[in-house]
């Protein structure tokens, strides 16, 4: 049984790899159009709208349509509350990464012991 | 699930890789700044807004040479605004704050130059508010330009 500290809480909803880098994407600048994302993230556009959708519900994006010129455009942004979790996402997994490599250390001082 | 330290560590290393790939994706310029332009922005910034500020210093020149300054800065200011916009601009993405510097130490740079400022325009008026904002703030643009550009390793 572990004595240690509560280890950090992971966000299920933004565990998934393709949720985490769509609002990763979006972290790193104040808006993007739905094409860039898609680029950026590397995901094709269905899979880019399923995500959006399920962040949006989550209240951690927020989702604009306008149009540039005639044609409709769609752009995507990180909310406070997005921001919010993804910090405490990336520290959760960072604190996971951490105690991994104490438990590395303490295991190879006691082999060497 | 049951994983080891060393796989849940694995993954962890292997999630943080994604969303910093994903960040850096997004907050990169769309191409390296070019050598000349950290200069470029600063001088043309400082200059526009000292040709501007100039009208007050020299209260006795003729109109005509007034209005040239004041024209001559606000072209500066507009071939600053549009070489900002051609050089850093990307499309499809509202850039945020630099990533190689802090929302807080960007916001410390700007602000500075402004005591200085505020004090020069209660000894000389608008002209020491002007000329004051132009140089400071062109230095900054400078230099915040500068260390982009060799902290992001361009071309």
């Amino acid at each position: 049984m572990s004595t240690g500290p509560r280890p950090p809480a992971l966000n299920e909803l933004i565990h998934h790899p393709t949720r985490l880098a769509v609002m990763a994407f979006l972290s790193g600048c104040a808006e993007a159009e739905f094409r860039a994302v898609q680029e950026g993230c590397a995901v094709s556009q269905s899979a880019l709208s399923k995500v959006a959708a399920v962040l949006e519900s989550a209240s951690y994006i927020k989702v604009r349509k306008g149009y540039v010129g005639k044609r409709p455009r769609t752009w995507l942004r990180l909310s406070a509350a997005g921001r919010t979790a993804l910090t405490d996402h990336l520290s959760a997994l960072q604190a996971i990464a951490a105690d991994a490599a104490a438990w590395g250390a303490s295991v190879d001082s006691s082999v060497g012991d | 699930m049951d994983d080891t330290p060393a796989t849940s560590a694995a993954r962890a290393a292997a999630a943080l890789r994604i969303a910093e790939t994903a960040r850096t994706a997004a907050a990169q310029r769309p191409r390296p700044l070019p050598s000349w332009y950290p200069a470029a922005n600063g001088l043309l910034f400082a200059a526009g807004f000292t040709l501007i500020g100039l009208q007050w210093v020299v209260t006795t020149a003729p109109w005509q040479l007034t209005a040239g300054c004041q024209l001559a800065g606000a072209v500066l200011l507009v071939v600053q605004c549009a070489l900002a916009q051609r050089i850093e601009r990307r499309p499809g993405i509202i850039q945020t704050v630099p990533r190689f510097i802090s929302g807080r130490l960007l916001t410390t740079a700007y602000l500075v130059p402004l005591a200085p400022a505020a004090v020069l325009c209660l000894a000389f008026g608008l002209a020491g508010l002007f000329i004051t904002t132009g140089v400071s703030g062109g230095l900054v643009n400078w230099l915040l330009l500068h260390r982009e550009r060799s902290m992001t390793g361009a071309a």
